[in-house]
């Protein structure tokens, strides 16, 4: 290994200087709102999420107050069921995945040698959409209605009947909020990963946390999906709008289980993947040596990812489904073990091949692949039907998935914090203290949780406020308490040694560690305006091989001219191939605005709204959300400028163009992955209808007219034309074709909405009554919300063309909207076969 | 001398097994919920014919991605993988996970041969 040792030629102090101004945050409270570059936004994400954590953790030591000894009283029943619900959804919801999502906001531009995520606002309406959305759920306590139904909220306990208050509606709603934010996160970091990187950093020289972002990106996507149309399913059933859940109309209670373990499952995977990166990043620093078998640590983060989703009924062993059935769940909880293994080998012979330096992060990795192994041998056991017989719903599952999330995740970001703190603060953590934060974490961890197993066996339930004496339980629960409060003690030390290390720490400088990969070639803290040059990569380990982090190709060299310390008055960064990492264009990157932050306020007051049954927010919210949508896609002054500086260029591959129109710029992909989400919720609400039509109050039962539906469906068809159109008149510079293709596009698609409502309200359909009819309308609804977006897109696009039809900014809308109104055909005819053919067959 | 392979046939050749295997899970267990609601005598065997495509389909993505690995190395010798060589790296992790998933498709598909198909638990 050689070190990175040559510095790269100094840059023109004045436009340094200008480069750095355009990069930097606007100053006063007002500018702390209008904030979108990843850096400052990342940090606020991690600090509410810690937030969180300690507030989720609080809620546990009551908890453990209350078990501690039998019989008691520190909380009642009620009180014992609201806290255990909101610690479950803060320490999942509120907690580990943003968490997550904001070290990745923070690192993942560092780690891929760009500046910025390719969507800034986005970054700043998740953080602002889930710090709302946790205010929200924190305030339900404000009126003694936290959510009680458990964090998996299963019907019909959760259904309104049995819960009649306002506490799940906080629930469902607060949720989504989050959910929001998770997908709008996830979207960022696929796209910034696959078209964001260093040139050269090809697919086999990511480091591995980008890989396990990557994964945990595409499986947020396909795992939250679902959980939000179950959730906006049990809200509408709540509301007695809808009955997809209830019994009494031939509603399906299970259903919302298959659904929320669709979810649930997939979910523990999305919190350990990342763990497992972090990991990667720590055994490989701190073992002085490259990962063993880069390959097949790669294979293993993406095979967990896939085999994740075939998991779910594993939480439903006991809900009476087939045996056969049952028998593919249990291999696949079985095979998961295979990639898991391969990593947890990786990292020990990586361990044993290098030579370990035992500073407080590699501890903390210790810890993990200890309690981690614990948790996913426990986890093997109740992956097999008949142990999961007898421990289901037992305190061994407690401690099961407190080994999989404290070991598996918690200790793993321990280990991250240690890691990169000193990069985002600039000085390093006391090792002391990390040692005695590290032990006492890991002995009391044991101490709280081990018990809890031997609790499981003899019978002790989980989800219980209290226990009878003499039945043996009191020594263990008296013991996992004592842990409990020891484990919060460990914590307490991390949240010292942090403010200490603020003021006292060790200066980090840029690579404390000597680590290999691209974040440690930065300062430390990084500046707002980070790679003044992009660095370019030309192996595995650039920072170990690496002489410099120069371009050496003359080509490249061109190429690469345009971005040292440049575009100094917009903000824009590179655009790269997504299997070679070849530079293809410059990406305009928006500065600060208001907009995510007033998207955000409509969104809560969209959810107040709803929870409180009221017109007035919804109507405030919704006004707050066109506003927010006309400061997002106003034309921006230093759009216009990089057009102007780049817009003109002609093809040449010495020098990179503006990435601007169709699959070179960022936004055509952020539209793939809206589409991949919306793709998703079709068919977890196809798979509701096929799901809840099997059954008394069927399909068959209830033939529906054709003829309406069948002309909305052309119309739908028919707007794709028109888009093409449109497009066919941006390509040709035909202004006319253009504005008419849009125009005719938003007509026809207003057109289709109208036909498929009329057709619903003319059906006689009574979806508060019936499940089939519910289900209808869940596939129809899914539709008009489709529809409703491609016209909100159409709209955009032809108030550009009105505008100006000549900017390329508009014709990149234009691109946009082909992929999604070719989406919405698609949708179309599969809903229009679905509702009105399937029956029929 | 290697030959040029493009994104296209790299992504089919990393994701072709694993999205078998999902698709798999997928129909097998419609096939057992049919079997069950409508008494449907052959959907064991339905199950293990739906087995035996997946796995069969799955073994071609091997092949496939085995044949790009060949080209991607071209006349190369030395060891399995070249860890500059991106185009490499995929066609030979298509290789691997077509092994994973033909396992992980036989697992989960021969359970009707040892279970009964509609007993609950």
């Amino acid at each position: 290994m050689s070190a990175h040792t040559v510095p790269p030629p100094p840059v023109p102090p004045d436009t340094l200087e200008a480069f750095e101004k355009t990069w930097s945050s606007a100053p006063g409270f007002l500018g702390m709102l209008r904030e979108v570059n990843n850096i400052p936004i990342a940090q606020r994400y991690m600090v509410t999420g810690f937030a969180f954590f300690l507030l989720g953790g609080l809620l546990g030591l009551l908890m453990r107050i209350q078990l501690g000894s039998p019989e008691n009283t520190f909380l009642d029943a009620e009180t014992y069921n609201q806290i255990f619900t909101m610690h479950g959804t803060t320490m999942m919801f509120l907690f580990v995945i943003p968490f997550i999502e904001a070290l990745a906001n923070y690192m993942l531009p560092l780690l891929l040698g760009t500046r910025d995520l390719p969507f800034p606002r986005m970054t700043a309406l998740s953080y602002w959409t889930y710090l709302f959305g946790g205010i929200f759920l924190y305030s339900s306590f404000l009126f003694g209605a936290a959510p009680d139904g458990g964090w998996f909220a299963y019907v019909p306990l959760t259904n309104v009947e049995y819960s009649p208050g306002i506490n799940m509606d906080f629930w469902d709603i607060g949720l989504s909020v989050a959910e929001i934010a998770a997908l709008g996160a996830a979207a960022e970091m696929i796209v910034a990963i696959i078209r964001m990187r260093a040139p050269g950093m090809t697919l086999n020289r990511m480091p591995l946390f980008v890989w396990a972002m990557l994964v945990t990106g595409v499986m947020i996507i396909f795992a939250f999906t679902p959980l939000i149309v179950g959730t906006a399913m049990l809200e509408l059933d709540r509301k007695e709008l809808t009955a997809f859940f209830k019994p009494e109309a031939g509603g399906k209670p299970l259903l919302w289980q298959h659904i929320f373990w669709v979810f649930g499952h997939p979910e523990v995977y999305i919190m350990f993947i990342p763990a497992a990166g972090i990991v990667s990043h720590v055994v490989q620093t701190f073992s002085r040596r490259a990962i063993v078998s880069y390959t097949l640590m790669v294979l293993s983060i993406v095979a967990t990812g896939f085999i994740s989703f075939g998991l779910w009924v594993h939480h439903m062993f006991t809900a009476g489904l087939s045996a056969v059935a049952l028998g593919f769940f249990t291999a696949a909880s079985m095979a998961i073990a295979i990639p898991n293994g391969v990593q947890v080998f990786g990292w020990i012979a990586t361990l044993w091949a290098g030579r370990p330096v035992w500073r407080t992060p590699l501890l903390f990795v210790l810890g993990f692949l200890v309690l981690f192994t614990i948790g996913g041998l426990t986890g093997i056991m109740v992956g097999s039907v008949p142990f999961d017989w007898q421990a289901h719903d037992s305190y061994f599952l407690v401690a099961h998935f407190h080994y999989v999330l404290i070991g598996g995740v918690v200790f793993p970001l321990f280990a991250g914090l240690y890691y990169w703190l000193p990069k985002v603060t600039g000085r390093l953590l006391n090792e002391r203290l990390g040692r005695w934060n590290f032990w006492l974490m890991f002995v009391f961890f044991n101490v709280a949780f081990f018990p809890m197993h031997l609790s499981g066996l003899l019978g002790m339930p989980r989800r219980v406020y209290t226990y009878p004496a003499g039945l043996g339980l009191e020594t263990l629960n008296l013991i996992s308490t004592i842990g409990a409060f020891g484990f919060a003690i460990g914590i307490a030390l991390f949240v010292v040694n942090v403010v200490w290390s603020r003021r006292n720490g060790e200066l980090a400088g840029s690579n404390p560690w000597g680590s290999d990969s691209l974040e440690w070639s930065e300062a430390s803290p990084p500046p707002s305006a980070q790679f003044v040059r992009i660095p370019v990569v030309r192996s595995r380990h650039p920072l170990w091989e690496h002489q410099d982090l120069l371009p050496h190709d003359p080509q490249l060299l061109g190429q690469m001219e345009d971005l040292n310390a440049r575009p100094a008055h917009w903000r824009g960064a590179l655009v790269v191939s997504t299997v070679d990492a070849t530079p293809l264009a410059i990406a305009h990157m928006p500065g600060s605005t208001i907009a995510p932050f007033t998207m955000a306020v409509a969104f809560l007051a969209i959810f107040v709204g709803a929870l409180v049954d009221r017109a007035e927010p919804l109507a405030a919210g919704g006004a707050l959300a066109a506003v927010a949508l006309f400061l997002w896609f106003r034309p921006q002054a230093s759009e216009t400028l990089a057009l102007q500086e780049l817009g003109g260029r002609k093809e040449d591959p010495a020098r990179l163009q503006l990435a601007v129109g169709g699959p070179i710029a960022n936004g055509w992909w952020g539209m793939l992955v809206l589409i991949s989400i919306l793709a998703t919720a079709l068919i977890t609400t196809i798979a509701s209808y096929f799901y809840i039509s099997d059954g008394p109050s069927g399909a068959s039962q209830l033939p529906l007219s054709i003829t309406q539906p069948a002309l909305g469906t052309i119309l739908s068809l028919l707007a794709l034309v028109a888009v093409e159109w449109a497009l066919r008149g941006v390509r040709k510079h035909q202004s006319i074709a253009t504005r008419l293709g849009l125009a005719a596009a938003w007509i026809v698609s207003a057109g289709a909405l109208g036909l498929s409502i009329q057709a619903f309200s003319g059906a006689g359909l009574e979806p508060e009554r019936s499940a089939y009819a519910s289900a209808v309308l869940g596939m129809l609804g899914y539709q008009w919300l489709v529809l409703i977006i491609l016209l909100v897109t159409v709209a955009i696009g032809l108030l550009w063309a009105l505008g100006d039809p000549e900017d390329r900014r508009g014709h990149s809308v234009v691109h946009n909207i082909r992929l999604m109104a070719a989406f919405t055909g698609v949708s179309a005819v599969v809903v229009f076969v679905v509702v009105y053919v399937s029956p029929r067959l | 001398m290697s030959r040029e392979i493009g994104t296209g046939a790299l992504v089919v050749a990393f994701l072709g097994a694993p999205t078998v295997w999902a698709l798999h899970l997928a129909v097998s267990y419609f096939l057992v919920s049919i079997g069950c609601r409508t008494d449907w005598a052959g959907a064991k065997a339905a199950v293990l014919l739906a087995t035996v495509i997946a796995a069969l389909i799955a073994i071609g993505f091997g092949v496939f991605a085995w044949q790009r690995w060949r080209w991607a190395r071209g006349g190369r010798g030395g060891g399995l993988l070249d860890p500059d060589h991106v185009r490499e790296f995929l066609a030979l992790s298509g290789v691997v996970f077509a092994a994973l998933f033909v396992a992980a498709i036989i697992m989960s598909g021969i359970s009707p041969l040892f279970l009964p198909l509609c007993t609950t638990s």
